[in-house]
């Protein structure tokens, strides 16, 4: 078995080899685990009178079949197939019509030494005009290495709404892989929001298929990286339908010698006329060792659309800096400050307060020695 | 004002887009030529065309090293697709039936007629320093101003360079762009003929252009000029590119190469309208290296060619170098324009700014292609990016693939794209005030060239407007 992932999560449309941005080669390999036998449990938090059939994963559901069609390039070949058939792990949700769920779910994933390894296929179907909200957290209880590799297949009929919001704080050593996969009907949406804060490996892929007419995505997204952390980010939405929309929004903190790509497409396809694609990425650079790389790609072949996309990568504002000092803060806590305000605006989109608090304190041990 | 009732039938309207009038670029003289190369690319047919033109031998090894190379080098793996570039069925080297010429008189008619017809020599009267007109393979007519002369300045077609300025050549030649860097440069090391060789001394500003026409005539033949400029420090100049062939049914390419050397506080503005007939693979390599407090300033439009790859690139490699790029590119019915540029930001307190502007229409595909770097030692850079694209219906294509890779923090980058059509309450403002729809968008794309236009010098401006005004006309379906 290699030791590397090699040449993995790749981008839509290939460009110059020299810049490293097609795909990625990490120093990790996808641990073996024996098949469905070695379940690995997770926590649920929900209300008790919560409308939605939610169970673990198993090849048996009817509506499984909706999402098994779902195509998906992911990751890697290698990756995927481990994900379909060796899973240990994972909720099947499934919500009925015009029931609107404001109580969130949660769902805890633990990795720690009796569980080094979770492979988690998770699937979301919302049928028509349904609503609801899921919140999983991906932590670890020590700081031993551990291996996650995640799926969320969604689908959303007619008027349904997905509020997907993914944190992930594993260890410093571990290896975290995601992929999601949506397919939206008309009017359909699905909110994303993501937050990254640990493994020393973090590979995520997003594809959103924007098929229904009036179909919408929205992704917010929050990373932070340091030490020797490699982040691999790669955000793929299809405008099928007209008058689809989406918005994807990350903002980044790179410390130490941290390495980021971000690769984020907006591809309006032919027939997607009046739709609108918005991205905007920003990346606070707080060591001169790290390497930050963005690729935010627009692709078009329908004339009758709207496409922006902006990316932008610097350090502190000075200025915003003095004026902190001045007030007498330290040049470490107006850092700090500066910092949260830049990313705690999707952070304070978590709509699980347990989760949120979680993701706070994170945020504050990472700034903490930062100079 | 008459109304018109489908003013208020908020329908989208087409106008649909003849294809340009090419017919003075359509000029085909007869395939008159003193020697024409085999087919292919063979080390015989390397050799036979360094003889034709009695080069020294350092050249002959040159070119059979990049032949070399040429042929271990694998295609690039993105990008549009090159399968009908078929290099057995490319000349190479076709030698135009003249020797070169300092006056437009002692050119023969034939070849005379055609630049005649493009507008060089008036251009050269009127306000250029100096012009280079290359005919297939070989430069025929070279000129530069007398006080520029007594100032140092040379301007020479390449192979006299060689020559005449033999250690000075040596130095610099493929060293900015060498035969290994891709398979068509490794090409170009083999096979290239002709083009311009300019130095300008420490200290002379140039102040009107100095212009370089490329001519293909022969069909199936690729053009493989060498652009070698050296601005020394202190000193200016403003350099005209132009290009064209006439239409044949074979593919022909151009695979030329361009290598710029802007000294400590020099400037190089380098202007190209690039208007390649629709069989034309363009596969060109523009790159500058710029020293401290110089700068280099890239004005471009791509219009013709069936196949673009065009991707100038900068490399700030002194403190305080800078960058400035604006390009639009015009993709039409057939055309593939893969074209963007490289900024490589390699020392402290650089800056660069990209401006580009594509319009796709009648199926073009129009592909921005960039990279702006940041060394780790690059500290202090800046760098702004804005492409905006125009889509002119849904039959056509528009990519735009930037990437940024920045190794330090004390930077200030920001990249912006936009993409979309031409704006239906703009459009109807215009008619509201009386401009017919085909004559207003007619205005909107030409308000969106602006920005190249005015860089340009008039008679390329001219030029430009003239060839969107011709692509945009047609009648409202």
């Amino acid at each position: 078995m290699n030791n590397y992932l090699k040449n993995i999560n790749p981008t839509p449309v290939r460009t110059w080899s020299w810049l490293g941005v097609n795909d990625i080669t990490i120093d990790d390999n996808l641990s073996h685990i024996d098949a469905l036998d070695n379940n690995v449990s997770y926590q649920v938090f929900h209300d008790n009178d919560i409308n939605v059939k939610l169970e673990s994963m198993s090849d048996d559901y009817n509506a499984l079949e909706v999402l098994k069609n779902i195509e998906f390039r992911g990751i890697s070949e290698e990756v995927n197939n481990q994900l379909l058939k060796s899973y240990n792990s994972g909720f099947y949700a499934e919500t009925e019509e015009n029931k609107r769920i404001k109580d969130l779910i949660r769902i805890d994933y633990i990795l720690d030494r009796e569980q080094p390894v979770i492979v988690d296929n998770n699937g979301i179907y919302a049928r028509e005009n349904s609503e609801i909200t899921v919140v999983v957290n991906y932590m670890s209880r020590d700081e031993f290495k551990g291996t996650h590799n995640g799926l969320f297949r969604v689908y959303g009929e007619k008027g349904a709404k997905i509020n997907l919001v993914i944190l992930q704080n594993l260890s410093e050593k571990s290896t975290h892989l995601n992929t999601c996969v949506a397919n939206l009907e008309d009017k359909a949406t699905i909110n994303y929001i993501i937050v990254e804060l640990g493994a020393k490996n973090s590979v995520t892929n997003l594809v959103t298929n924007l098929q229904g007419d009036e179909s919408s995505a929205a992704v917010h997204t929050v990373y932070m990286g340091d030490k020797e952390k490699v982040i691999d980010i790669n955000y793929i939405v299809n405008h099928f339908g007209r008058e689809t929309k989406s918005n994807i929004e990350v903002k980044g903190v790179l410390q130490d010698k941290c390495k980021k790509t971000f690769k984020g497409t907006i591809d309006f396809k032919k027939g997607s006329a009046k739709s609108v694609g918005k991205e905007d990425e920003y990346t606070v650079l707080l060591s001169d060792e790290i390497r930050n790389r963005s690729v935010p790609m627009l692709l078009c072949r329908e004339d009758d659309v709207s496409g922006e996309h902006a990316a932008s990568a610097g350090k502190i504002d000075e200025d915003k800096l003095f004026y902190l000092m001045t007030r007498g803060f330290s040049k470490a806590e107006a850092k700090k400050l500066i910092v949260e305000a830049a990313i705690n605006p999707i952070i304070d989109l978590i709509p699980d307060e347990v989760s949120r608090n979680l993701i706070y304190e994170g945020v504050r041990r990472k700034l903490r020695d930062e100079q | 004002m008459r109304r018109k009732a489908w003013l208020f039938n908020m329908d989208k309207k087409k106008t649909f887009v003849e294809d340009i009038d090419r017919s003075i670029y359509d000029i085909r003289n007869e395939d008159r030529y003193s020697y024409k190369s085999d087919k292919g690319l063979t080390r015989d047919i390397i050799i036979e065309i360094s003889k034709q033109k009695n080069e020294p031998k350092w050249m002959l090894d040159f070119r059979l090293k990049s032949l070399k190379t040429y042929e271990n080098t694998a295609l690039p793996t993105w990008g549009p697709n090159l399968d009908d570039l078929d290099m057995d069925n490319i000349v190479t080297y076709v030698k135009p039936d003249t020797k070169m010429k300092g006056t437009w008189e002692e050119i023969p008619s034939e070849i005379k007629d055609t630049f005649v017809k493009l507008g060089i020599p008036k251009a050269e009267h009127e306000y250029l320093a100096g012009v280079g007109a290359q005919y297939d393979s070989e430069v025929v007519y070279h000129s530069i101003k007398e006080e520029l002369v007594k100032q140092g300045v040379i301007y020479s077609d390449m192979e006299s360079a060689i020559r005449d300025y033999e250690d000075i050549v040596k130095e610099y030649f493929m060293k900015l762009v060498p035969p290994n860097d891709h398979k068509f440069v490794a090409l170009h090391g083999a096979v290239w003929s002709g083009g311009s060789f300019v130095y300008v001394p420490e200290g002379v500003e140039v102040d009107i252009p100095l212009q370089s026409y490329f001519r293909s005539n022969s069909p199936g033949a690729g053009q493989f000029e060498h652009t070698l400029i050296i601005v020394e420090k202190g000193a200016k100049l403003h350099f005209i590119e132009g290009c064209s062939a006439p239409k044949y049914s074979v593919t022909n390419l151009h695979a030329g190469c361009v290598e710029l050397y802007v000294k400590e506080d020099a400037t190089l503005r380098y202007s190209t309208i690039e208007n390649w007939s629709r069989n034309m693979m363009n596969l060109n390599t523009k790159r500058a290296v710029v020293d401290k407090n110089g700068s280099i300033e890239w004005i471009s439009g791509s219009f013709g060619s069936k196949v673009s790859m065009l991707y100038p690139m900068s490399i700030l490699k002194g403190e305080g170098a800078r960058s400035e790029f604006t390009s639009i590119t015009f993709a039409g019915k057939g055309q593939i324009l893969d074209t963007g540029t490289k900024v490589v930001h390699s020392a402290p307190y650089t800056s660069s700014t990209i401006n580009t502007k594509s319009i796709s229409k009648g199926g073009g595909q129009a592909i921005y292609r960039g990279s702006v770097t940041v060394t780790p030692n690059a500290h202090h850079s800046k760098s702004t990016i804005s492409c905006e694209s125009l889509m002119m219906d849904d039959i056509s294509v528009s990519d735009t693939i930037p990437v940024l890779d920045i190794m330090n923090d004390e930077v200030e980058i920001g990249h912006e794209a936009k993409i979309g059509k031409i704006s239906d309450d703009t459009i109807f403002y215009l008619m509201s005030r009386g401009i017919s729809e085909e004559e207003a968008k007619a205005m909107i794309v030409r308000g969106f060239a602006e920005p190249i236009a005015k860089e340009l010098p008039l008679e390329y401006a001219v030029e430009m407007n003239n060839l969107i005004k011709l692509e945009l006309e047609g009648s409202i379906g």
